[in-house]
């Protein structure tokens, strides 16, 4: 999943250059840049099938062998983002979906979301939890929506924002819930959106 | 393609291209403040004509429209119009780059009238949202100006400063000049970007500048018809001849083309393929390749019939039709997301042949106030239209209403968008002054700015 992030925003930093060149260049004028991920990833990337036990199940994404989970460290500078762009941020919002489709119960439970520093060796620790939202229960053989929304900004959240804007960083999804039966379920992203927001008049001198 | 760290204004390799031709610093400064206060000078459209939606009047004042209106009884007088324009450069703070103020679209709207002083230019969005999603590519504004980058957008401008007098039927002049023509074609799957999204986009643009100076001769003749033949009128016939130099010219093409890669099954990769062949050509005095030679012509007929209601003029051009020939050194730029090559094509001859030809129709009725029963009241109506054969097609109406020293005018016309005018004059003795309020379609967008021109008058 490391390739595809890069080519898209590849894409997003070709548009931002084309929409600053055709919007002209003005103090006034901040840029915001919205992209859903999901159609630029393939199907092993969107779907999976996560198996559980009976009891309270705890699912961090990505998936570690290692031991505390580091989470997904991300470089924005290799994505194609220059540093300057990635410093200069002011707001950052994610959203994102998945169906989940149980084969036993699952009561209600949590996602969160988790952005730490590049140099953290546990993305999971409470204090780099910038979001959080009630799952449903989600019944055997039914599929069920579980969403979560991200907003970073200077007020919202400025800790997260700053770990965003020094460009490297790590990111990490955690699902908790509980279980009556062992079982598994089937997985799919269907949402994957991510909006960052420039100053305005940025790259002007 | 990545975005620059340092600016998000895009340095194009044009421009590169020409900064290595530059000449210094300051005389390059030079040349441009100078066209900047003498361009609404040598301005075919002066105040009064502003203020009457750009209606150029047939009769005496016309000849650089039109030859044969010399020979047209009356006078024509002449104007200078004031350089508004550069007026907001001390008075507005976003033409500085540097300025908490700066905004590139009311710069540039501002500099393509220099001869208006807009009290609203255009102004840039106050955000532009950038979209990637299954659609493909969507770009959107929010605030400012409505910004219209769906349809071609062009620009022509023209300085001109004929100086010259009569020798008998025959006129003599030197006419310094300058043109600069601009045109952006979207293509197709360009202007859904800007309308919900797309996986591709192409564009077009052409641009070319050049400046010389012409040695204008010219007559203008009543042809021998009785004018028992024309209910009391008389036709005439002008035509100029002109010999130029050419002293610089640069001209840029553009094709430039970025698709969303997609799989065999249809599904965005999130790549994105791009490509692009330019071919930019300079040369001249200063920039190597010697001056570009050539000659022009413009013809006309002209016809005034006196009528019930007034003088009723009327006339037909063809103007700017000619040769010119450059010496230009040629560079091609090709590169797609892979590779780039600049082939340089060393100097090469270019031989333009009827560039930019107009074609031009006018009719004016002028009625004096000492034909008028009372009142003293003394009227103008007047029409125009002009058809650039390369593209672009312009029509004015105006009409001026006289009284004692006083004029007060009003007009409409459509050139690169519907433009409206309401103006007011003085005159005292051979010198007037001229103000006009009209609209200026604002490039790149849907806006219409207001702008104040000034014109002095001298001769009538």
């Amino acid at each position: 999943m490391r390739q595809r992030p890069a080519r898209t925003l590849a894409v997003v930093a070709s548009l931002v250059t084309v929409a600053t060149l055709v919007a002209g260049c003005s103090r006034h004028t901040a840029l915001t840049v919205e992209a859903d991920l999901v159609p630029f990833m393939s199907a092993s990337e969107t779907q999976a099938t996560i198996s559980y036990g009976t009891g309270t199940a705890d699912v961090q994404l990505p998936f570690s062998n290692a031991t505390p989970n580091p989470g997904e460290a991300v470089d924005l500078t290799q994505l194609g983002v220059p540093a300057d762009a990635a410093a200069a941020i002011t707001a950052f919002d994610l959203d994102l979906a998945a169906s989940v489709t149980p084969t036993t119960a699952i009561g209600a439970g949590t996602v969160s979301i988790y952005l730490a520093g590049a140099s953290a060796s546990d993305a999971f620790q409470p204090q780099y939890r910038v979001a959080q939202k009630q799952t449903p229960a989600m019944p055997a053989g039914q599929a069920t929506t579980v969403d979560a929304t991200l907003k970073l900004d200077s007020q919202a959240n400025p800790g997260a924002l700053k770990r965003l804007q020094s460009g490297s960083f790590r990111i990490g999804i955690e699902l908790q819930a509980s279980a009556g039966a062992a079982g598994s379920a089937d997985v799919a992203l269907t949402r994957l959106r991510v909006s960052l927001s420039l100053p305005h008049g940025w790259g002007l001198p | 393609m990545r975005v620059r760290g340092s600016s998000s204004c895009i340095t194009m390799p044009f421009a590169r291209r020409l900064a290595a031709h530059a000449p210094p610093g300051p005389l390059l400064a030079a040349a441009l403040l100078t066209a900047v206060l003498l361009a609404p000078a040598a301005s075919a459209q002066d105040a009064r004509s502003l203020g009457m939606g750009g209606v150029t009047v047939a009769g005496p004042g016309a000849t650089s429209v039109n030859p044969a209106f010399a020979a047209v009884p009356g006078s024509g007088g002449s104007s200078l119009t004031l350089p508004m324009g550069a007026l907001s450069a001390l008075t507005r703070d976003y033409w500085d780059p540097y300025g908490p103020g700066f905004d590139a679209l009311s710069t540039l709207d501002q500099a393509s009238a220099l001869g208006l002083y807009l009290l609203d230019p255009a102004v840039s969005p106050y955000r532009v949202t950038v979209g990637v999603d299954a659609a493909g590519l969507s770009v959107g504004f929010e605030g400012g100006s409505t910004m219209d980058l769906a349809r071609p957008a062009s620009y022509d401008g023209g300085l001109e400063l004929p100086i010259g007098g009569s020798l008998g039927p025959v006129r003599l002049g030197v006419r310094p000049f300058a043109t600069v023509h601009v045109r952006f074609d979207p293509g197709s799957d360009l202007k859904r970007v800007f309308a919900g999204g797309s996986t591709s986009a192409s564009a077009d643009l052409t641009a070319d500048a050049e400046a010389g100076v012409a040695l204008d001769v010219g007559t203008a003749l009543p042809l021998p018809v009785p004018s028992s033949a024309l209910g009391g009128g008389r036709l005439y016939a002008g035509v100029r001849a002109s010999a130029v130099a050419g002293l610089e010219k640069a001209s840029l093409s553009v094709h430039g083309t970025a698709q969303a890669e997609q799989d065999s099954n249809g599904n965005l990769t999130g790549n994105v393929l791009y490509g692009y062949n330019a071919l930019t050509s300079v040369g001249g005095v200063l920039t190597g390749g010697g001056p570009g030679y050539g000659g022009q012509a413009a013809l006309g007929f002209a016809a005034s019939f006196p009528t019930a209601a007034g003088t009723l003029t009327t006339g037909v051009s063809v103007r700017h039709l000619g040769v010119m020939v450059w010496n230009l050194d040629q560079v091609r730029m090709q590169g797609d997301q892979s590779s780039s090559s600049n082939s340089d094509l060393g100097y090469a001859r270019q031989v333009e042949v009827a560039d930019h030809v107009h074609v031009a129709a006018q009719v004016a009725l002028d009625r004096p106030p000492e034909t008028l029963d009372a009142g003293g009241l003394g009227l103008v109506v007047a029409a125009d239209g002009d058809l650039d054969l390369s593209g672009g097609l312009a029509a004015h109406a105006g009409a001026e209403a006289r009284l004692g020293i006083f004029a007060f005018r009003a007009g409409l016309g459509y050139q690169d968008g519907l433009r409206l005018g309401v103006g007011a004059g003085v005159r005292a003795g051979p010198v007037g002054f001229d103000v006009a309020l009209a609209t200026h379609p604002s490039p790149l967008t849907d806006h219409r700015a207001f702008g104040v021109a000034a014109s002095v008058a001298f001769g009538f």
